[in-house]
Order: structure tokens, then C-alpha cells, then sequence
């Protein structure tokens, strides 16, 4: 659906584009571009450069920064979690109180022979840490939050072990001083 | 088709300087030269029947090859560098018009146009060259911008419509307007 002019002008196209450039165009051009570049350049290099380093510094702070709070977070909030988890479990926390006092009395005990039995006295001071670092295990291993109800009973089985030593020590002890007793020959750490 | 082929043969042949463009963007100067010899005449006159003043046109087309020379790194071979260099120029010379306050929507009372039965017998139209060009000059400015860019550039009335800001129907509407006008001012001389 062409009509004369149209296709007048596209069949003639060509001959439209007559006029020449002004014959000292492209030294203009090329002279601003060439200015364009050394501004752009210079300045680029130096700025650039002193830019992006304190970009990297910036960065680098930033998640120092955070990494730190994170942590300090971290380890606020596993604070919490451990003593909510313990609270989690009351029986834990009776077992706790009862076997300490249970446990303290028995030392004190203990501790009477401590002079005349000192390598007893160190090596039940080994056994009872032993089982507190296993203790401590235990209480980590309520943190993964799998199995709690065994992981439970098996510090509380822990301090029934503790205290369980530290009777049959005292006992030991007992008949030591007190050698009409038959039973001591049963009895070893 | 004729319009179909102008764009297709343009657009082949921008591709086969590729590398000459590859070039000129690591700031090669004589590539750049290469370009401008390419591009320069066929941008020269899209800028002389944009603005339809030499000087302007002149400004315009320094204008557009620093900023393509300068932001050449940006050109992605989407579409060929003529038809990315022909929006730059195209681009410059439509907010010079702007700045000019220049109405590139032209609404004055013409509407007997659109009334009127083509009052000339196509027939009758005897064109060349330069009395077609001199008539599209006389257009006022929104009417030659439209009519150069629908039937001199090749765009059709969706990219016009992005070109200029206006909708679809306007550049319709304008060109036919634009195009009766040539007519009747060819009858007229």
C-alpha cells in the first residue's frame, strides 16, 4: 500500500543522503574523545584505586565485625540452650542436687584418710574428673537434641557410678582401719 | 518489502565491520577513523533533516560520535554499530529539538486534512529528488521528524512511538499528516 512519495523516496533512498560532513569533523571528534579518555584515566587511577582499597577495607572490617558478634551470639545463645535444656529435664536437676550433696558428704569422708592414703586420695581425684569430663560429654550430646531420654539417663547413671566409687573407696578405707572386717579383699579401685 | 530489504541490507552490511568496531573499543583510534568514514556522511544527514540547520547538525553529529567512541564499551553487538550509532545520533538530536522547545507533536488545526478527500492527483505529483527533500525541510518540526524517521530511517510506528514518547496511533496519525503535507507542497511549487 505504497503511494508515490513512499516509494518514490525508498526507490531514490540514497540519493537523500547528500551532504558531506564539514571537513574538519573528525579531528574535533577524535580530540574530544582523546580528552574524554586522559580525564577519564588519570583520575580513575588514582581514585580508583585508594576507592577500592578502602572498599576492601571496609568489607574486611564489616565482617570481622560480624563474624565476631556472631560468635559472641553463638555463644550466648548455646549458653541459654544448654541451661534450657538441662531445665528440660527435672529429674536431671534432682539427680544433680542429690548425688552432689551425696557425693561432697563421702569426700569429706574420703578426705579424712587423705593423709595416710595420699595416692588414694589423687588417684580417686582422677577417677571422679574422668567421669566428669564424661559428664560433660553427656550434657553435649543434649545439645544435638537426639535420644535425650538415653543421653539423660546416662548422666545420671554418672553420678550413681561417682558416688558408687566414692562408697566403696569409703568402705575400703573403713576396713583398713578396721582389718576384722573379711570383706576388704573384694574390694579394689 | 521494499522498506524490509533497505533495513536487511543496512544491517548485513554493518556486521561485516565487526572488528573494526572490536577494535575501536579498546580506544584504537585509527579504527575509529575507519568508522567515522563508514558512518559519518549517512549520520551527517540524518542530523541536517532532524534539525534542519547545518550548524545544529554539525553539533549533533560531534556530539553523537564521542559519546559512541566514548561509551563503545557498552555496545554489545545486540543489534549492528550503525543501527546503536543511529539511535545515539538519533537520541541527541531529539532533545536538542526538545531543548528548543520545539513541538515534535504537532497539533495545530489541521484536522480538515483528515476531512478532506486527497485534494491532489497522485498522478499529477512530479517529484525529484531535491524538490522532495526542499518540501520535507518546509515541514514543520514534529511532522519531519516523524516523516524522516518512518520513511527515511526506516523505523516503524512502535519505535517511533518509543523514540519520541508518544503512542502508537499519534505517530500514525502525524506521519499521515506529515506525508500529506510533502504532497501538497510538491503540488504547490
Amino acid at each position: 500500500m505504497e503511494d508515490k512519495l513512499e516509494k518514490f523516496i525508498i526507490d531514490n533512498r540514497n540519493e537523500f543522503d547528500t551532504i558531506e560532513p564539514p571537513a574538519g569533523m573528525w579531528d574535533k571528534i577524535n580530540q574530544n574523545v582523546q580528552k574524554e579518555k586522559k580525564i577519564e584515566l588519570k583520575p580513575r587511577n588514582w581514585k580508583g584505586i585508594l576507592w577500592k582499597a578502602a572498599g576492601v577495607l571496609i568489607i574486611f572490617g564489616i565482617s570481622f565485625t560480624l563474624s565476631e558478634l556472631l560468635h559472641r551470639n553463638d555463644g550466648a545463645i548455646a549458653e541459654l540452650a544448654s541451661e534450657s535444656e538441662e531445665a528440660q529435664y527435672p529429674q536431671l536437676i534432682e539427680a544433680e542436687a542429690y548425688y552432689t550433696s551425696q557425693m561432697n558428704k563421702q569426700m569429706t569422708e574420703i578426705d579424712k584418710f587423705s593423709h595416710t592414703y595420699p595416692e588414694l586420695k589423687s588417684q580417686v581425684d582422677y577417677d571422679i574428673s574422668e567421669l566428669d569430663s564424661l559428664y560433660q560429654e553427656l550434657k553435649n550430646d543434649l545439645h544435638d537434641n537426639v535420644d535425650n531420654e538415653e543421653v539423660v539417663e546416662a548422666m545420671i547413671q554418672n553420678y550413681r557410678l561417682k558416688l558408687q566409687i566414692l562408697e566403696e573407696i569409703l568402705e575400703m578405707l573403713n576396713q583398713f582401719e578396721n582389718p576384722s572386717n573379711e570383706k576388704i579383699k573384694n574390694h579394689e579401685i | 518489502m521494499g522498506r524490509l530489504n533497505f533495513k536487511m541490507v543496512k544491517e548485513g552490511y554493518t556486521d561485516i565491520h565487526r572488528d573494526i568496531v572490536e577494535q575501536s573499543k579498546f580506544g584504537n583510534s585509527k579504527a575509529q577513523y575507519q568508522l567515522y568514514q563508514l558512518y559519518a556522511k549517512a549520520m551527517f544527514n540524518i542530523c541536517c533533516r532532524m534539525m534542519n540547520n547545518q550548524t545544529e547538525a554539525e553539533d549533533m553529529l560531534q556530539e553523537a560520535f564521542c559519546e559512541a567512541f566514548i561509551n563503545l564499551e557498552n555496545f554489545r553487538f545486540e543489534s549492528s554499530f550503525g543501527a546503536w550509532l543511529k539511535r545515539i545520533v538519533i537520541n541527541k538530536c531529539i532533545n536538542a529539538l526538545k531543548k528548543k522547545k520545539a513541538d515534535l507533536v504537532y497539533v495545530e488545526n489541521l484536522s480538515y486534512f483528515d476531512d478532506s478527500e486527497e485534494p491532489y492527483d497522485e498522478s499529477k505529483l512530479e517529484m525529484d529528488v531535491e524538490r522532495v527533500k526542499r518540501a520535507v525541510d518546509r515541514l514543520p518540526d514534529g511532522y519531519r521528524v516523524i516523516f524522516s524517521l518512518y520513511l527515511l530511517e526506516g523505523y516503524d510506528h512502535v519505535e517511533i512511538s518509543e523514540i519520541l514518547g508518544i503512542s502508537e496511533s499519534t505517530s500514525k496519525s502525524q506521519y499521515m499528516r506529515a506525508k500529506r503535507k510533502v504532497k501538497e507542497l510538491l503540488m504547490m511549487n
